[in-house]
């Protein structure tokens, strides 16, 4: 039963035996998260210049250009997106050899960049 | 413990071609099993297959009798070193040992040129050494089964003899299937081998067979 509670995990328990998981499970997860954090930095450099550009121009025209930005964060993310699974499509081999998948890799990299972006966007409208 | 991986039951089309489609293979722990066939036969496309990367018509994978219904493939069970490069360019030899849970005299034991790249990034070593680390990876690291596509290429010879007593070494902790057109180091070191024509696995069982299947010219 204890065994079976753990399969969700899996993807996070790596080479490990599932009795082993209790001593370990820290370990792996640390693991999981380091190579999420490395997958992401694949493409963070464009993707965090593109929110910028779209804080400075929130900066100057106001929140009225929210929905346009809203969509071109969207859109180019979807451009990242495209672009990374093409050029970089034999590194997703390094990530699977640790149980993760491409969903483990871009679900959690992509939410985290677009709660950054409305962050800092709300930020900016505040400061201003 | 003995661990058994089969496959069978494949049947892989592209477009209307039928790349594969009367296939069993099997792999256990302690044992080699090697995989030829001419170029286009399928031979990266079934060990794809059994990792979860690309999904057939039909197929039935089994690692101890339960069967991987999903494409999901635990690194416990099973890994891959595709033919192309694919670690990533920025990590350091450092953190891809740590990542892998691995020990760096080990591999400088057996490939002593790594010495200096401690702390290196991988993008500073060559085209053969990139390969060799790639290749110590996926065969020292921990699990039942690995998968080695084409892993003498682009590898220097004298390091082909450390890579065969390696996976003579490794054999003993788990199964590993192997495929490479270097078709003589495969016979030297696998204990059975496939040849796959016309979509099918071929069993072989002497040298002869793999003229006959139309491989190689064996004398």
């Amino acid at each position: 039963m204890f065994n079976l509670a753990l399969r969700k995990y899996e993807p996070f328990i790596g080479v490990f035996g599932l009795q082993s998981v209790c001593e370990t499970l820290p370990t792996i997860i640390m693991r999981a998260i380091r190579l999420i954090f490395t997958f992401y930095k694949s493409f963070a450099f464009a993707s965090l210049m593109i929110t910028l550009t779209c804080i400075s121009i929130i900066y100057t025209w106001g929140i009225d250009t929210f929905t346009a930005l809203f969509w071109f964060k969207i859109i180019t993310l979807g451009l990242i997106f495209y672009f990374t699974n093409s050029f970089k499509k034999d590194e997703f081999y390094y990530y699977k050899n640790f149980g993760l998948t491409k969903m483990h890799l871009w679900a959690p990299t992509l939410i985290f960049d677009f709660i950054l972006f409305l962050i800092l966007i709300a930020l900016t409208f505040k400061i201003r | 413990m003995i661990n058994i991986l089969e496959v069978d039951s494949v049947i892989l089309d592209f477009d209307s071609k039928r790349v594969l489609q009367d296939v069993y293979l099997k792999s256990e722990t302690g044992k080699i099993t090697g995989l030829l066939g001419r170029n286009g036969t399928g031979k990266s496309c079934l060990m794809k297959i059994l990792f979860g990367e690309l999904i057939p018509n039909d197929t039935s994978i089994r690692i101890n009798g339960n069967s991987l219904i999903s494409t999901y493939r635990s690194p416990k069970d099973l890994r891959y070193l595709p033919q192309t490069n694919f670690i990533p360019n920025s990590l350091t030899l450092k953190r891809i040992l740590k990542d892998f849970e691995l020990d760096f005299i080990d591999l400088t034991n057996s490939f002593p040129e790594f010495k200096k790249y401690y702390n290196s990034k991988l993008r500073s070593l060559s085209g053969g050494e990139r390969r060799i680390l790639e290749i110590y990876v996926i065969l020292v690291s921990r699990t039942k089964f690995c998968m080695l596509d084409e892993p003498f290429s682009q590898v220097m010879p004298i390091h082909v003899d450390t890579i065969k007593k390696l996976i003579l070494r490794e054999r003993e902790n788990k199964g590993i299937i192997i495929t490479d057109h270097m078709y003589k180091h495969i016979i030297d070191i696998c204990d059975s081998l496939f040849v796959i024509k016309d979509g099918k696995t071929h069993l072989t069982k002497t040298i002869q067979d793999i003229e006959t299947l139309d491989y190689a010219r064996v004398n």
